[in-house]
């Protein structure tokens, strides 16, 4: 009974939001305003329930440590300051000093972490000796082209005055990188097509799996 | 009260009965003094003596004061005695003379004033210069008298003006200069009058070159008539055929996928045994052999809009972790979203009923922990990883539970907690910067932590950096989802079904790009050509 209901609206709103290609209609923009209203009203309870109302019973039922305290204090401090913030801006000045630990700290975590994690590990393995110091000629081919690529996407984008003709040889370099970049953005848009036609795939299927199940009924 | 005033004052001091000169002193009382009591024989004793110089000399002696209304009323020489300048003691002569002085070129009202008896005006016991009838009378008198020629010249707002002023000019006087007998419009009575000033010649502007060719310009600019506006581009409706055609090639499409959902398998390889996936057998490889009791932390950091393609890939993933029953599952998201997928699992583990999937000692759902790339910060040391457990998806602080630690950690305290206990980390992702986050933030501080990523096709192109690192296996979409099953020996009809209709919706998705793509092409290359041939024209006529 529960998957005929639950499979029901699941197959009702699916064709409220699909006849959307047949153009914009009350029926869809019903469909969007119920989907993103349930997830940001989902994402508020848990935010609310996981977040901060274990943090402030915790404070409030146990003896808190030291460092609990500290920790706790620090935010109720940093949260006064972002007081101001709202309202009539009075004195918002101070909501600055919270603002600017919250965006300090998240970029030098972000900055940080992007070093060690993304741009050394990719750097040392584009340049790594295992690219070429192998006897596959698929992966020969492989650096090869990588290096080509790289290189001729880069210099696609140089820069030069106004008025200054490249010559054929720089114009020919120039529309093979940026054919590059067009390779790329359609790789891109072929993935993306992928995702959304398998998205299709699942709803239809989960429609036609309803409408299968009803057909047992009768 | 008089011995505060020096001597010269006091002895200044208006006689009694004198309302007026009680509150002036006698140099304004001798001009504002009305006529009823100019007419009065009061001599002013002026003491000299007090007075400085400079202004002794200025002082009127008595008598002067005296005569001051006779030379207003009456001719005489005593009004000479003043020292006027010639071209007033001219004027008040002839004034004289003239029958202005006679009370028949008065108006009316002020004829019959100038009849009553002088001692008759009253006073209202007003200070002079408050009383308006008071002071009528002696500006009348000056009027007649010419007296009032030195401030008749002059520019005064109109409340300074008496009425007779308003009405009737002063007659010119012949003796005055030529800008004093000029005859002035009457200004309006509530506007001040505009002192006229003389305006200095402007100096001599130097116009550079530039600034001439500029000013030519903005005249040729003005001489020109208005440029017409640009035409507005013709919004372009899509017309019905073009309309239909859309519909025709969705319907298509859905049909399609529809049969082949709905029917078996096509058999797109022809027979042949469809090739391994590389990355699902070494997925599959990982995930049987992982070392029993040891931990595997389950990112959940997607939507469930994505549900299509990662709900494939974590059944299986997911479903083969649990069938072990000997590898616990430890359940976290930065993503709400997540969270609630995370709790959709858990549901499901727990109605395994397999005595093993119990929360706290086959998993732990430690739910949504807030921050992102911050929150993953806080757990990515070996030392820190025992505060994942502080609080999960209940609000419970798993640290304190022994059988829940020593499951989950091998350690009954949560400082015995570390990565290093970890088996694999399974990140589930739609989006890039949750890899990232994962990525650089945790695994940047383990490298040698074994991980596989599980995310969407649409992303998988930009995570290949990190799925190119090695102890990290990926997998994205539906196709792989279904090779892992093929690995596993456990391939799903079903998910098979799916990646023929992706398939064949793709192989329609691109066929619609190129059949539409012609006459696309066509459309826009004589678009273009009619735009170049029209500009050529607007050309061509300029």
């Amino acid at each position: 009974m529960g998957a005929l209901v639950g499979g029901g609206i699941a197959t009702v709103l699916s064709l409220m939001v699909l006849s959307r290609a047949l153009g914009d209609n009350p029926l869809y923009r019903l469909a969007q305003y119920l989907l993103v209203g349930v997830a940001l009203g989902y994402a508020a309870a848990v935010l609310t329930g996981q977040t901060l109302v274990p943090a402030i019973m915790q404070a409030i039922d146990t003896s808190p440590s030291v460092p609990t305290i500290t920790i706790i204090a620090t935010a109720g401090l940093l949260f006064v300051l972002l007081i101001p913030r709202f309202g009539r801006q009075r004195g918002s000045t101070w909501a600055n000093i919270p603002l600017a630990v919250l965006f300090g700290v998240g970029a030098a975590v972000a900055l940080v972490g992007a070093a060690r994690g993304t741009l050394v590990p990719q750097l040392l393995d584009t340049i790594a000796t295992r690219r070429i110091d192998t006897v596959d000629p698929a992966t020969i081919a492989g650096t090869v082209v990588l290096i080509v690529a790289v290189v001729v996407t880069l210099l696609s984008f140089t820069y030069r005055q106004r008025g200054d003709r490249p010559t054929s040889g720089a114009r020919l370099l120039r529309s093979f990188g940026r054919g590059l970049v067009l390779a790329t953005f359609g790789v891109f848009l072929a993935a993306a097509v992928t995702t959304y036609l398998t998205a299709l795939v699942a709803q239809l299927q989960a429609m036609a799996d309803w409408f299968t199940l009803l057909g047992t009924l009768f | 009260m008089t011995e505060d005033v020096p001597a010269w004052l006091t002895s200044t001091d208006a006689p009694s009965g004198t309302s007026t000169n009680e509150e002036l002193p006698p140099w304004l009382a001798s001009t504002d003094q009305p006529a009823s009591e100019q007419h009065t024989t009061q001599v002013y004793d002026v003491p000299t003596d007090d007075t400085p110089a400079w202004l002794s000399a200025d002082t009127p002696s008595g008598a002067q004061i005296d005569e001051a209304p006779e030379r207003s009323s009456s001719s005489g020489p005593e009004a000479e005695a003043v020292e006027l300048p010639a071209w007033l003691s001219d004027s008040s002569s002839e004034a004289q003379g003239t029958p202005a002085s006679t009370a028949t070129d008065l108006p009316p009202w002020l004829a019959d004033m100038s009849d009553q008896p002088v001692a008759a005006q009253p006073t209202h016991g007003l200070p002079a210069w408050l009383d308006e009838s008071s002071e009528r009378a002696p500006a009348a008198d000056k009027q007649a008298g010419g007296q009032s020629e030195l401030l008749g010249g002059l520019d005064l707002p109109a409340w300074l003006r008496d009425d007779k002023a308003a009405t009737s000019p002063p007659q010119p006087v012949e003796s005055a200069p030529t800008w004093l007998q000029r005859e002035e419009p009457e200004p309006e009575e509530a506007t001040p009058q505009v002192v006229a000033i003389q305006a200095t010649p402007a100096p001599r502007i130097v116009r550079s070159p530039e600034r001439l060719a500029s000013m030519q310009m903005l005249e040729q600019l003005m001489a020109e008539p208005p440029a017409e506006p640009a035409p507005q581009p013709a919004v372009r409706r899509r017309s019905r055929v073009l309309t239909i055609a859309i519909a025709l090639v969705a319907l298509l499409i859905v049909g399609a996928l529809l049969a082949v959902l709905l029917t078996q398998r096509l058999g797109l390889a022809f027979g042949a045994v469809a090739a391994p996936v590389p990355a699902a057998v070494a997925a599959a490889e990982l995930v049987t052999n992982l070392p029993a009791n040891r931990p595997v932390v389950l990112a959940y950091e997607w939507d469930a809009q994505r549900l299509g393609e990662l709900r494939a890939l974590e059944d299986t993933v997911v479903g083969q972790l649990a069938t072990r029953k000997d590898v616990p599952l430890i359940f976290v998201s930065t993503d709400p979203q997540g969270a609630l997928l995370a709790n959709e699992r858990v549901a499901q583990l727990n109605a395994l009923n397999d005595q093993y999937h119990l929360n706290g000692l086959g998993y732990a759902n430690l739910g949504f922990k807030a921050g992102g790339p911050l929150a993953l910060r806080r757990f990515a040391a070996n030392a820190s990883f025992g505060t994942l457990f502080a609080q999960d998806a209940s609000g419970i602080d798993l640290r304190s539970n022994d059988v829940t630690m020593e499951s989950m950690c091998g350690s009954s305290t949560a400082a015995g907690c570390s990565w290093d206990n970890v088996s694999l980390l399974v990140v589930i992702a739609d989006d890039v910067d949750d890899v990232r986050g994962w990525f650089e933030q945790i695994r940047s501080e383990h490298p040698d932590l074994q991980t596989l990523l599980l995310t969407t096709a649409e992303i998988a192109p930009q995570t290949q950096p990190y799925a190119a690192v090695s102890g990290v296996t990926a997998l994205s979409g539906l196709h792989d989802a279904e090779a892992y099953g093929r690995a596993l020996g456990a391939p799903s009809e079903r998910l098979g079904r799916q990646v023929d209709a992706t398939a064949i919706g793709g192989a329609l998705f691109a066929a619609a790009v190129i059949v539409g793509g012609v006459p696309a092409w066509f459309v826009g290359w004589r678009s273009r050509r009619t735009n170049v041939t029209a500009t050529e024209e607007q050309a061509w006529e300029r």
